[in-house]
């Protein structure tokens, strides 16, 4: 799979990825002759970044950073190319000055250790040729306070049994938002004049073995209605937010709703203000 | 972001290496912070030239560099790691000091002034209100933002040194006006001395984080500026505050989104906790940020007709030019201690001197003990003058 990014200085490299959950500091945080990790907060203490495409959220610390990259440039063990979520001035610095390749604006979480990886600065994106990528939407359907969720059936090809909201894949040469249409038309029965759009989100990817999906987030506050399931469910059920813990659920479902609620009350501020 | 045909011409390459290196760090620098061109400065204040925080790395970096990159406009120095003519005196040892000089070799070479200072704006580079500038060392952004009404971010020494290269600096974050609001009113409840604004800019600091805080209830001079700046600059992130003395003045500002205030025994819970020793210290220090004329003639004058102690060491930190300025002080001072110019307690090799250091300044009282291995005594200015002289 492809993912673009933001580049950042120059250049291309190929490696295997090291994933760093949490943001790094060079500082302190890599030994700078080596390249191993010094953090023990990273979970990849001892681990060496060089040759590596090092991921990681962001870089922390001291702006001495970036001379610590270059020292790792100058000893031979700076990483072959540097992924970020997003770019801070250190580690851009860095990166410039020690004429690392690096991408920023990329979904590091996906990204797993020893995975084949092509990072591409001048034009901006990052390849995973041994992973695939597959596009879905899930819709939030809202009544009030309350949201729609509905469990699998025993028919469906994963997940069997949890709960989910409105989903399914993306088919070629199809748009997010016609696929969320069909799928709402297919699991509940709705037709187009029975909700609107109230908000869509950045996608948001979740990963299994060699799949990633790419999560097209919606939410849809019905105007009029009743919900009619097809195959793919067994039950639906109205809750709050806050009851969506004692439901199995789906990989990432409260990570899409938080992130659509969150996006909503903002979009609300905004029209008060 | 979007660049003129000349910055296009440096990013191709055109201008030579170093300046294409310069440019793409700067454009780097603009696109991440979604800044839609670069725009001109009038000086640059240059961090990273101590060896002990640079290293090895730093030195190679500033070499290679030197070789062709010349500054374009006024360009400063942050402190070094030693005094560069009285460093055998501070005890600092020859593997060091050749590479500081190697360090201090390549900024000359690049055009830069050897200031060696954290107050650039006490010896000459001094902006006028809202001019751009592209300093680093973040007690100098804070005093150039907040005091002198000039606009610079917070840069790094790359970044910084590639602005003073080009002359630019991405048109971002505090160099756009409607960045420079305050967000958060402080409200100081008690009228501070001068050995209450650093500790007070620590309790700020460590409240307000990133925001920009207008402060209520005082109207400090400009020692108290320096000070309380510095400290908000170390415990928080604040590159910038506003301050009124009265609601009156306070009137102006139309953006404050929450309020708080700060009471006196929140200082001394600060200190408290800034205080991480109590017996004798191997060195006292003052400067941090360094002396200015009126700090020099204020401490000579109380140790004027005291005697010096002499079991424990005292340095002076001070730019070369304020020192050279106040022949009288300093020979006073002289009795007590080291004037240590070029440099400060947090960015000399101190830990290899000292195992615990006196200081008045919450900046250094932060630093000290992560990036120096020191315990700290925090005091008063006067209890440190006491310290030393009887």
């Amino acid at each position: 799979m492809k993912l673009n990014g933001m580049g950042i200085g120059h250049g291309k490299s190929e490696g295997e990825v090291l994933q760093v959950e949490r943001p790094i500091s060079f500082l302190g945080g890599v030994e700078p002759k080596t390249g191993a990790i010094l953090d023990r907060e990273s979970g990849k203490l001892g681990e060496s970044v060089a040759d590596k495409i090092l991921a990681f959220p962001h870089g922390k610390g001291s702006t001495v950073g970036s001379y610590v990259i270059y020292q790792l440039k100058k000893s031979g063990a700076a990483p072959a190319a540097i992924v970020n979520q997003k770019a801070d001035p250190i580690i851009a610095t860095g990166a410039i000055i020690s004429e690392i390749p690096m991408l920023s604006e990329i979904p590091t979480e996906i990204l797993w250790d020893g995975d084949k990886a092509v990072v591409n600065a001048d034009d901006g994106y990052l390849d995973l040729p041994d992973v695939t990528e597959n596009p879905v939407v899930t819709g939030i359907l809202r009544k009030g306070d309350k949201i729609l969720i509905m469990k699998r059936s025993n028919e469906v090809g994963s997940f069997q049994g949890r709960w989910a909201g409105i989903s399914g894949g993306v088919l070629d040469d199809e748009k997010p938002e016609d696929a969320m249409v069909r799928e709402i038309e297919e699991e509940s029965g709705l037709g187009r004049e029975s909700y609107r759009l109230s908000v869509t989100g950045s996608p948001i990817f979740a990963r299994r073995d060699t799949r990633v999906w790419k999560v097209h987030p919606f939410l849809l506050d019905i105007i009029e209605g009743e919900i009619s399931l097809d195959w793919e469910h067994d039950e639906f059920q109205w809750i709050t937010v806050d009851d969506l813990g004692s439901y199995e659920t789906v990989p990432r479902l409260k990570n899409v709703i938080d992130v659509l609620l969150k996006i909503d009350r903002a979009e609300k501020k905004r029209v008060c203000d | 972001m979007h660049l003129t045909k000349g910055e296009e011409r440096i990013l191709g390459g055109e201008e030579g290496e170093t300046r294409r290196r310069a440019m793409e760090l700067l454009v780097a620098l603009g696109d991440i912070s979604k800044a839609e061109g670069l725009v001109p400065i009038v000086s640059a204040q240059v961090a990273g030239a101590s060896f002990k925080t640079i290293s090895e790395a730093g030195v190679e970096f500033l070499e290679e560099l030197s070789a062709d990159a010349k500054v374009t406009v006024k360009s400063t120095l942050n402190p070094l790691g030693m005094d560069r003519e009285g460093w055998r005196d501070l005890g600092i040892d020859e593997e060091f000091a050749e590479m500081q000089m190697r360090i201090l070799r390549a900024y000359d070479k690049m055009g830069i002034e050897l200031t060696c200072t954290c107050t650039p704006y006490f010896v000459g580079n001094r902006p006028d209100s809202n001019e751009h500038i592209a300093w680093a060392e973040s007690s100098a952004v804070v005093f150039a933002n907040s005091v002198l009404g000039a606009r610079t971010n917070k840069e790094g020494g790359p970044s910084a040194l590639a602005a003073a290269i080009i002359g630019k600096t991405p048109n971002c974050g505090l160099q756009i006006e409607e960045n420079r609001q305050p967000k958060v009113e402080v409200r100081v409840g008690f009228e501070p001395s001068f050995d209450d604004f650093s500790i007070l800019g620590y309790v700020i600091g460590k409240s307000v984080g990133q925001k920009i805080p207008l402060i209520t209830g005082i109207s400090p001079a400009e020692d108290e500026h320096k000070a309380i700046g510095a400290a908000m600059a170390a415990s928080g992130a604040v590159s910038m505050y506003r301050f009124a003395k009265d609601r009156e003045e306070c009137s102006q500002f139309d953006t404050i989104e929450e309020t708080f205030s700060v009471e006196r025994e929140q200082l001394n819970e600060a200190r408290e906790h800034l205080n991480s020793s109590d017996s004798k210290p191997d060195i006292v220090t003052l400067g941090c940020p360094h002396l200015s004329v009126s700090e020099m003639k204020w401490i000579a004058w109380f140790l004027h007709g005291r005697q010096p102690r002499k079991d424990f060491q005292t340095w002076f930190c001070v730019s070369r030019k304020i020192a050279n300025q106040c022949p009288n002080e300093t020979a006073v001072m002289r009795q007590f201690g080291k004037i240590a110019c070029d440099t400060c307690m947090v960015v000399a090799p101190i830990e290899k001197l000292s195992s615990s250091v006196a200081t008045d300044s919450s900046k250094a009282a932060v630093y000290l003990p992560t990036l120096c291995n020191q315990k700290v005594l925090f005091r008063s200015r006067k209890k440190l003058l006491e310290m030393i002289s009887k």
